[in-house]
């Protein structure tokens, strides 16, 4: 029990153990912990008013559509889609390596997107998105309207490049379906994200609050339900990569931090690892004493767009996202940072909805105690499997 | 009905504690005569039977199937043994399992460290090597040498199957199978002969002493030099059985046999059909249920064996073993990320003791929510050994457990409201306010300080006995005169596996006196009892007239005596 | 049925069993079966089955209860999802249990006059009807009987061989199908049979066992005499099975076991349970088309209903005894809901019996299914008007359409009815005030 010098505590046990934390803490204020339960690309939903110009199409149209492009007859297109990835029979070696190449027949079209021409993606023309207001800026046309509070000037271009493909688009409660497989699998093996807010006086409103993100060196348990277990312990990863200390405040039960850097490592099945820009995060402490609420800012749009295309056409059929089309996409889209020298935009602003549950956050300085730093390095079979290189080269590129 | 009076009994009690306190007790063998018992015929228990084949076979021998339920007589499964029998549907299952073990015994891994000879031919009989095999292992699995005759059905039966079949290890295979579905290893099955030194009355035979110290201390089957030391006659004599409690209570294993008789006193075989409603207490699985067993068999075995503590602090203590799964549920932090640590509650932590813990908060609750008489019930049978009567037909419990009715927002409120009804209110005034007690924790362990936004009061009284609170309710119990009592009782009819009979009370007094003076000492209690001559001793035919039970109610009888 | 016929049957079996799991159309295998279908070819009439299905806390007064007596009745609202079957059973209503001064214990009372006609003070004293049963129908099939219970409990099983021995009850679809269809199972349709040898020297080894009874029953007492003596009863039973493994099935038309169920949740809430149950309902009428058992038995949970429903507190039993009397239904809603459940499972069950032909029957027709509960208005524990239904033909042994209203009589006559209508030599059946030796004598054939 000496070993570990300091842990947070969750909201829950606060409550249940008035007495004790007053015996042990003069001050009034208090420190809690989370475990991140829930994480994905936040898409506001409102209905056909998001994408005027219609959806997306499914992966089986534009693989068609690329077929006919590359000069294959309607049956002989026909004929290639039935031998589809996962239809019955599947001789799908040869149909992936045709759309695997669609750019100039010869090249990577995932590695290399520029093979191939901008078929064009269909954004979101909707005024209503979460997010923060990156730049400052109110009137720019890129500005969005927070659909809850009203509030102007909320940038998210990330959105306006996803929003209108089907995968990405569910209405609440339910997730888009892309963010809930990723999350579904991360969540019981990635080494846990963990939140700790410092300096809470009164849970409604704290002027001068200390937000640390770290990294947990195990994965979340779930409870009988099915839901992440709440009131677990969590041992800090060291790794100083994904460590964050952002300063912020509570106002009406909202927490609210100032613009900052976040850096967290993830998980190559989702992306190796986040890194935002002018950061934020908007959380609500809710009653039963969770955290909902959104983290965003700018991160570098190329390693997004890799999240996706590392997969190749795993995640291109199976989610129907057009890899060249998303592409050109982001990097139109794409709205800071510009290179010295070309001038195009390296990031693109992005918001991400967070949930957490509470948990016990341990700081331990034992340097015996196992020391994950690189959880990325050993990759489940079933992701390896997923993972477009491997699969690429047993083909022979 | 016998409860009704209790109180007043239970202060006769508690005057004879520090009666004990002062006058203290001599060290020689003092006992009051019994009678004894009768000889005994107890069917295997599912732990006994998977502990005695991971003694015999190894660890590595999984025990596949199920087995039919045991049945629970005045408190115990152990007592309950001694009415079991096999159905066709359970001796089904014994067969399945046999066979099921057997062909783990002669596999290709197994072989070669539990056949102690190679056959000179791998695919016919070899009756010497065969005689060997069973000779070793059917000596530990019926707790004695095989007769003569025995072993050879069990040497011709594998020779032929041996032949027929074409293979050595499936004749081995069918005998290890038929061995384990024989009654001579389902049952243990005592025998008596005639007492040298007592004229016309019996005694054990010193397989069947060898047998009752092995599965009272141990909770397995007699190890080889205990069955040695059968065979030399050395159990027939008082220094003979000394010796071998003494080897055997300084043994770690002794660990094994507390942890048996508290999980069957606590009656953690319910756990099997124990289910929470996972929206209510999502905290809740059949893992954390595994764990909270687990959790007090630590908190007791590291109390009593460990640091051969008082057992009075069982209700008290405020050091246990946690896992993180376990931390979630208690609120607090887990260093380890998997298996177990030492955890002591803070001082002004709620929790303390054993009925403060998951299991026997969720155990005595119903699926949606808890249970304050079921709880008061249950401490009531399981550590005071008082019965309480069932509820009479046609109760009204109307408003009892509706845990959503506007008037009446805790369980307190609620059973108040109940017990107006005159036909209830004698018995809910023995469980209610024991389980009352415990209201701060809900069906599945948790900690909650208001039900329905109304603050939950724990303040209470039990036998004359106020407290203030939940910390006051475990002190009330660890001071109760009963509780030694009941442990006594309970420890010994788990070791002869059968109820006390009225006959023997006074000596369980003179053994509650020796426990108490001890300073409640389990394992000094086990070895007193296991080196006792009641514990072995055996009722002449002719002389059982007076052996009635001595009920669990009866516990008062005792009581009285104590005075 | 003449020799030629039985050789030119074989020579269709074998024709057909060339293959490995070959399913037999049916028109192939009528042939083994004489016109009607309740009788195989060789002039044995297809065994009767005999099953109960129990469950707690009975139903509502008055709600159940057809509203007219003798023939051409209509089910009543809590009971209409029987009506497809209001031919083929019969309705008992009015009967009570006689306690002779002993006290009721609420809920073990009923069920224990019901299934072994005496009223125990504390353990039962006689065995179960079942088992009675099964001891003249039961003795020829791999198992005796097969006992299920769907609320996760092995101990509820209300079948028991004697006093002291209780047959627990299979908790899950899954091992069950295993128990019955897996690796033992032996095709009675298949074309070739060889006696396994392992079979065989399982056998001889149980013998060996036997050959001891005599010298241990010697060494011990009274008591334990009998327990050993139950034993040994069990021994002979699973020699018996194994003999009969040991033995040519005669070939069943109707023998097609189910496919290997998936267990819903284990537990008391109401749909996992009734899943569960529908399992259990296949399995069951397979091993009976199989020849397996001939006696099943059914608990959709003990007498004190642990059914709830997902997220609630309260269970079936609780809400029978706390849910108020809605003023303007006059009954319990709450409560009445898992009333409808299980009647829906029975008439389920009944179904699927049905679904099975074999001729121009079902297995239905040549079986019998005692439904019962263990107390007439739960509310209060009335140990009157306890709902019985008495399903299926029994091979004509019964007759079946009609409501029989039995005010103040003892549930004991039903268990007589149906021993002396499976032809079991009894004339009277039941202790004190429960003893009867009247039959339901508008049911007797």
């Amino acid at each position: 029990m000496t070993r570990f010098q300091l842990y947070t505590r969750p909201l829950g046990i606060v409550a249940g153990l008035a007495l004790a934390i007053a015996a042990g803490h003069a001050s009034a204020s208090e420190t809690r912990g989370y475990v991140v339960s829930w994480f994905g690309v936040s898409t506001y939903y409102g209905g056909e008013g998001d994408c005027p110009d219609g959806l997306n199409p499914m992966s089986t149209e534009f693989y068609k559509r690329e077929l006919l492009r590359l000069g294959y007859s309607e049956p002989d297109a026909t004929k290639l889609l039935k031998d589809f990835p996962g239809n019955p029979g599947r001789p799908d070696g040869e149909y992936i390596k045709i759309m695997g190449t669609r750019g100039d027949k010869k090249t990577n079209v995932y590695a290399h997107p520029e093979s191939a021409a901008d078929p064009g993606l269909k954004e979101v023309k909707g005024k209503f998105a979460y997010g923060f207001n990156l730049d400052g800026k109110t009137d720019s046309p890129i500005s969005f309207t927070d659909p809850n509070t009203g509030e102007k000037g909320i940038k998210n271009q990330y959105y306006r490049s996803l929003g209108c493909i089907r995968s990405f688009r569910a209405p609440p409660p339910a997730h888009p379906t892309l963010a809930q497989a990723q999350w579904d699998v991360l969540r019981d093996e990635m080494p846990a994200w963990l939140i700790e807010i410092a300096g809470i006086t009164d849970s409604k409103n704290s002027d001068n609050v200390t937000v640390t993100i770290s990294r947990g060196v195990d994965h979340v348990s779930r409870d009988a339900s099915g839901a992440v277990r709440s009131d677990m312990s969590f041992k800090v990863d060291p790794d100083q990569r994904s460590h964050n200390v952002l300063h912020g405040s509570i106002k009406n039960g909202i927490l609210t931090t100032e613009p900052s850097n976040i850096r967290i490592v993830a998980d190559p099945f989702l992306i190796p690892e986040f890194s935002w820009k002018k950061a934020q995060l908007k959380l609500e402490l809710k009653p039963d004493g969770s955290l909902n609420g959104i983290l965003g800012g700018y991160h570098d749009w190329y390693a997004l767009y890799w999240s996706y295309a590392e997969s190749g056409w795993v995640e291109e059929h199976s989610a129907s996202v057009d890899m060249p089309a998303l592409y050109y996409s982001l990097k139109r889209n794409a709205d800071a940072d510009p290179d010295p020298t070309t001038g195009e935009n390296k990031s693109i602003s992005t918001a991400y909805e967070v949930e957490a549950v509470p948990a016990f956050v341990i700081h331990t300085e034992d340097k015996n105690d196992k020391k994950v730093s690189d959880a990325g390095s050993t990759l489940p079979a079933h992701r390896v499997e997923a993972n477009l290189g491997g699969w690429l080269r047993s083909l022979g590129w | 009905m016998v409860m009704s009076n209790s109180p007043m009994r239970l202060f006769g009690a508690l005057g004879f504690a520090a009666a004990i306190a002062l006058t203290g007790c001599g060290q020689k063998d003092d006992a009051p005569v019994t009678k004894g018992g009768p000889v005994s015929l107890r069917r295997l228990t599912e732990p006994e039977y998977r502990q005695v084949i991971a003694d015999v076979f190894g660890t590595t021998i999984k025990v596949p199937g199920r087995f039919e339920p045991d049945i629970r007589d005045n408190g115990l499964i152990a007592v309950g043994t001694s009415r079991e029998s096999v159905a066709g549907t359970g001796l089904e299952q014994y067969d399945l399992t046999a066979r099921g073990i057997a062909a783990q015994v002669v596999d290709e891994v197994h072989r070669t460290t539990l056949v102690p000879c190679t056959p000179a031919k791998a695919t016919d009989r070899d009756d010497a090597c065969a005689a060997k095999f069973i000779e070793r292992t059917g000596r530990l699995l019926f707790r004695r040498p095989l007769s003569q005759g025995e072993m050879a059905t069990q040497v011709k039966g594998a020779g032929e199957s041996a032949a027929k079949l074409g293979n050595f290890y499936s004749g081995l295979e069918l005998s290890v199978s038929a061995m384990l579905v024989s009654p001579q290893f389902l049952f243990r099955q005592e025998a008596a002969q005639p007492d040298p030194d007592n004229a016309g009355q019996r005694r054990l035979d010193g397989y069947s002493k060898a047998s009752r110290l092995s599965f009272f201390l141990w909770d397995t089957t007699p190890d080889s030099e205990l069955l040695d030391a059968a065979a030399k006659g050395d159990l027939d004599t008082d220094s003979g059985i000394a010796k071998q409690v003494d080897r055997m209570t300084h043994s770690p294993r002794l660990a094994a046999g507390v942890r048996a008789f508290f999980s069957d006193m606590l009656g953690f075989d319910g756990f099997t059909a124990l289910a929470k409603d996972p929206q209510i207490y999502p905290k809740y699985s059949s893992q954390v249920a595994a764990d909270a067993q687990e959790q007090t068999l630590r908190t007791l075995t590291d109390l009593l064996v460990t640091n051969n503590g008082d057992y009075r602090d069982a209700f008290t203590t405020r050091k246990t073993y946690l896992t993180r799964l376990l931390g979630s549920v208690y609120g607090v932090p887990v260093m380890t990320s998997t298996g177990w640590e030492p955890h002591e509650y803070a001082v002004d932590d709620p929790r303390a003791g054993i009925l403060m813990q998951v299991s026997f908060l969720s155990l005595h609750s119903h699926p949606g929510r808890s249970s304050p008489t079921i709880r008061g019930k249950a401490l009531r049978e399981v550590f005071l050994c008082q019965k309480v009567p069932d509820p009479p037909g046609n109760v009204n419990f109307a408003l009892v457990q509706d845990t959503k009715n506007p008037a009446f927002h805790t369980a307190r409120a609620r059973l108040g409201a109940h017990i107006n009804q005159p036909t209830c209110a004698g018995c809910h005034k023995i469980m209610d306010p024991v389980g009352l007690a415990m209201e701060n924790f809900d069906s599945a362990g948790g900690f909650r300080s208001t039900e329905n936004d109304s603050l939950i009061v724990t303040a209470g009284e039990i036998d004359g006995m106020k407290f203030d609170d939940a910390s006051g309710f475990t002190k009330v119990i660890h001071d109760h005169p009963q509780a030694p009592v009941c442990l006594v009782n309970r420890i010994y009819s788990f070791g002869t596996g059968r109820a006390a009979s009225k006959d023997e009370a006074e000596w369980l007094n003179y053994q509650v006196k020796q426990f108490v003076a001890s300073g409640y000492k389990v394992p000094e209690l086990m070895r007193r009892i296991a080196s006792s001559k009641a514990f072995y001793r055996i009722s002449t035919p002719g002389t059982d007239a007076n052996n009635a039970t001595l009920s669990m109610a009866g516990t008062n009888t005792q009581t009285e005596a104590l005075k | 049925m003449s020799g030629t016929m039985n050789s030119s049957r074989r020579n269709v079996l074998r024709g057909m069993m060339g293959g490995a799991a070959v399913s037999v159309g049916l028109p192939f295998l009528d042939c083994f079966l004489n016109t009607n279908g309740t009788a195989l070819a060789n002039g044995t009439a297809l065994p009767v089955a005999f099953g109960t299905f129990f469950w707690g806390c009975g139903l509502n007064p008055g709600r159940w209860e057809p509203k007219t007596i003798g023939t051409n009745y209509d089910m009543n609202i809590e009971t209409a999802a029987l009506q497809p079957f209001k031919n083929r059973m019969n309705v008992i209503s009015g009967m009570k249990v006689f306690l002779d001064g002993k006290g009721a214990r609420p809920h073990f009372t009923g069920e224990m006059a019901i299934l072994t006609g005496d009223v125990p003070r504390e353990q039962p004293n006689y065995a179960s009807l079942d088992s009675i049963v099964a001891d003249t129908i039961g003795t020829r099939t791999r198992f005796r009987s097969l006992e299920v219970t769907g609320t996760g409990k092995p101990t509820d099983s209300l079948s028991r061989r004697s006093a002291s021995v209780s047959n627990p009850a299979e908790i899950s679809p899954a091992a069950l199908y295993t128990r019955v269809f897996g690796a033992d199972f032996r095709d009675p349709n298949a074309a070739d049979f060889k006696p396994d040898p392992r079979v065989m020297v399982r056998r001889s080894v149980l013998s060996g066992v036997t050959d001891q009874r005599e010298a241990l029953l010697k060494q011990v007492g009274a008591n334990d005499r009998q327990r050993l003596d139950e034993y040994f009863t069990a021994v002979r039973q699973l020699e018996q099975q194994l003999d009969i493994q040991l033995q040519k099935p005669a070939p069943l038309e109707a023998c097609s076991p189910s496919a290997q169920p998936t267990d819903a949740e284990l537990g008391t809430e109401i749909e996992n349970v009734v899943a569960n149950h529908k399992l259990f309902a296949q399995i069951l009428a397979h091993a009976v088309a199989c020849d397996q058992t001939h006696v099943t038995n059914v608990v959709f949970g003990e007498a004190t209903s642990p059914l709830r429903k997902a997220g609630t507190a309260m269970t079936h039993h609780i809400l029978t005894h706390e849910e108020p009397m809605d003023a303007k239904l006059g009954y319990q809603p709450q409560a009445t809901y898992f009333m409808g459940r299980i009647v829906e499972t029975l008439a389920f069950y009944l179904q699927t019996l049905d679904s099975i032909k074999e001729g121009d029957g079902t297995l239905l027709d040549r079986s019998l299914i005692l439904a019962h509960s263990e107390t007439g208005f739960a509310k209060i524990h009335a140990l009157e008007n306890i709902p019985m239904f008495l399903a299926g033909g029994a091979g004509g042994r019964i007759k079946t359409g009609m409501h029989v209203k039995m005010d103040g009589e003892p549930v004991t006559r039903v268990g007589l009815t149906v021993q002396q209508s499976l032809g079991i030599p009894v004339d009277s059946w039941g202790t004190m005030s429960l003893a009867t030796s009247k039959p339901i004598t508008e049911l007797m054939v």
